[in-house]
């Protein structure tokens, strides 16, 4: 594989896989910041082992499989600090059943792209200081000028927005012609 | 599922996702979410939406500005793309891929890449969020989030600053930081003259000085000046407006959150402030020590006890605290406390209502001051107080450290109220632990949701006798260590927290409250 084409194709296949990805590593290890780590060296770990991906299997299965790997040594690492992460029996279990989501996840995610697009500027807007900025709810609280358990209702809100969207929009498609 | 299965499970979920959900909570989700497959499926439902949003909103947002990207992810070339030729595809897929390192780096994690400004001093409990050096290690341009503790950075030129936890700043170049929110000082010597910090609402330049700055959280800036001067201006780009304001020694000044106006003549409190790193804390080792706010949760002193558990003072019994109410004591009355057999008892001091009787003997507490005889609920193990008008609760931290968890326990110890421990029955319990001195911080948090009402004092008795006495008075900030020595024929330890007038926001805590 030319390096050109190499770089062109794992790109590509990363761009497309990556939510589906970082969704698997946030539902085991549901610490943002950390995600974002295990994220940004998996990926490092997927590009230098690029060579290994069979082309046309599933590269989102592939690159789940190295993510595991990086995260069960991530809580080898933090197993003796004080930090508060999901119990073992937690873990193992959430480790065994995630994988069956997978066949699904595309499809799911597409929809709550969908319905990420439908939601009002106001939703948008507490997601993106909440997602993109990072913001703790406190600040968010802060720029709203509500209480920060107000936010937690807000987020809740519109988590079941999306939630409802995305089932509604996942039964029409595949409801019979 | 689209609706929460059970009422506080979406505050629960991001306070995971920010890391600041207690042991206690994560084990009872844990446990719902194996159990119950509703609270499963709608665990990994939140977290999907927050991890497409979060990718969406990030990399894929920035990428998706790219043709060239757009149609590698879509998988198929274009006709725009085809007529690319061979060598600027290549060249834009490397930049491509630089720019995606580049998005990941900076955009996910804010890391701080930039080129070197001082180096990382000294730390002090000190707990980061995401990138950050460690001691003699470089301070580099870009963002850093210090959860906990303290920091001490030393700048080109020459100027020191020390940030305390919760503080987020921005290295903008040499001589420039941006304070997102929390609290610095700052010593600038002549050579750094001219040094800035820049907030929501204000830019604050340096004269050759020691100053501290507060960026709080609902946007407003204060600027105390302890040696020099320095200019405090409002950042016109911000709300439109200029106006500056040269602030001298000893004074302050305070910008409202919208950037609008200048409020000067205040004065400077040092005590707000800290410019050299405290020494480093014995380690809280379990071995050789009694955790007393342990056993106010109904423990035997060595971590068994339960988070937020504390005592009523009205009526000896447990209760889950932090208290949400005031109540009035209309008589001094020596509460016995049965659930607790290593606590003589409890009461409200009131030095006005005649003899305060501060064991089950009858020892008095013959210097106790004229109080209200107002209480909040009593003693408890937890770092947490309520904020009655605003309904929250709030974490209390001493020297940027959170108390009230396992690393750090606390005993909130709201006035007014008293507690004995019986230490003959404590020594009973613990035969392996000779008990010579407490030990504990003590003081009043710096971030309270308004001033003290009125100056609280806090006391500690040896078989009824007054050992310590500690005065937290209305507008400065107390923080104490505590170390009374203990003969070993001492049987009463007495805590007591008094207020002269309205006990409101007088919020006295003992951290790592140790028998030893």
């Amino acid at each position: 594989m030319g390096q050109d084409k190499r770089t062109l194709d794992f790109l590509g296949l990363f761009v497309r896989h990556q939510q589906e990805i970082y969704a698997y590593i946030l539902t085991l290890v549901p610490h943002v910041n950390d995600a974002d780590d295990l994220f940004q060296d998996g990926m490092t770990v997927m590009w230098r082992k690029f060579d290994q991906f069979k082309p046309g299997t599933n590269f989102a299965a592939w690159g789940i499989q190295i993510m595991r790997y990086q995260i069960l040594e991530y809580r080898r690492t933090l197993a003796r600090s004080k930090r508060v992460l999901i119990e073992d029996s937690l873990f193992e279990a959430l480790l065994d059943y995630v994988p069956t989501l997978q066949d699904e996840m595309a499809v799911r995610i597409e929809a709550l792209r969908k319905c990420q697009a439908r939601l009002d500027d106001r939703a948008r807007r507490i997601l993106k200081m909440r997602y993109e900025h990072n913001s703790p709810v406190e600040e968010i609280a802060s720029c709203l000028k509500v209480s920060r358990r107000h936010v937690y209702h807000l987020l809740g809100q519109i988590n079941g927005v999306l939630l409802r969207c995305m089932r509604r929009t996942l039964a029409e498609g595949s409801r019979p012609i | 599922m689209s609706t929460p299965p059970f009422a506080n499970m979406d505050e629960l979920l991001q306070r995971l996702l920010d890391d600041q959900i207690e042991p206690d909570e994560m084990r009872r989700l844990g446990k719902a979410i194996r159990e119950d497959p509703r609270v499963r499926d709608y665990y990994l439902d939140s977290l999907l939406v927050s991890a497409v949003i979060r990718r969406s909103s990030q990399v894929t947002g920035e990428l998706s500005k790219s043709d060239l990207i757009r149609a590698l992810s879509s998988g198929t070339g274009r006709g725009g793309s085809r007529r690319l030729g061979r060598r600027i595809l290549s060249i834009a897929a490397l930049l491509l891929l630089g720019a995606l390192i580049l998005a990941s780096l900076h955009l996910l994690r804010q890391r701080a890449h930039g080129p070197a400004v001082g180096v990382l001093a000294g730390e002090y409990e000190a707990k980061w969020r995401g990138s950050h050096p460690r001691p003699g290690e470089p301070v580099c341009i870009g963002s850093y989030n210090l959860r906990e503790g303290m920091a001490k950075m030393d700048l080109d030129p020459g100027t020191s600053l020390v940030l305390e936890a919760p503080c987020q700043i921005e290295f903008k170049g040499v001589g420039e930081v941006a304070l997102r929110s929390g609290r610095l000082a700052a010593v600038v010597p002549t050579q750094a003259k001219g040094f800035r910090v820049r907030t929501h609402a204000a830019i604050i330049t340096d004269l050759g000085t020691e100053f501290g700055v507060i960026a709080r959280s609902d946007g407003s800036t204060e600027t105390h000046v302890l040696k020099g001067s320095v200019i405090v201006a409002l950042d016109p780009n911000r709300s439109g407006r200029t106006a500056s304001l040269a602030v001298e020694e000893g004074q302050a000044a305070a910008v409202d959150a919208g950037g609008r106006t200048i409020r000067d003549g205040l004065t400077a409190q040092a005590d707000l402030f800290v410019l050299q790193l405290p020494s480093i804390r014995q380690p809280p080792s379990r071995a050789g020590r009694l955790n007393i706010a342990d056993i106010v949760g109904q423990g035997n002193g060595r971590g068994a006890g339960t988070l937020d558990r504390g005592i009523d003072v009205g009526t000896g019994r447990a209760f889950k605290g932090p208290a949400a109410t005031i109540r009035l004591a209309r008589r001094n009355e020596f509460r016995p406390t049965p659930e607790f057999p290593c606590i003589d008892g409890v009461f409200v001091p009131n030095g006005a209502l005649g003899p305060v009787v501060i064991s089950s003997t009858g020892l008095t507490f013959s210097e106790c001051p004229r109080t209200m005889g107002s209480y909040y609920g009593g003693p408890v193990n937890s770092g947490k107080f309520f904020d009655i008008p605003s309904q929250r609760s709030y974490a209390a931290r001493l020297d940027g450290v959170s108390f009230g968890t396992s690393a750090h326990p606390a005993l909130n110890l709201h006035p007014n109220a008293g507690i004995t421990f019986d230490l003959d029955q404590i020594r009973r319990e613990n035969p392996d632990i000779r008990i010579d001195r407490f030990t504990a911080v003590c003081g009043v948090p710096k971030d309270l949701p308004q001033p003290q009402f009125s100056d609280a004092d806090v006391w500690i008795l040896l078989d009824g006798v007054v050992r310590l006495r500690l005065q937290c008075p209305v507008g400065r900030s107390v923080d104490e260590r505590v170390d009374v020595s203990i003969p070993a024929q001492t049987r009463f330890l007495t805590l007591i927290a008094t207020c002269s007038g309205r006990a409101d926001y007088s919020w006295v805590l003992f951290g790592d409250p140790y028998l030893e």
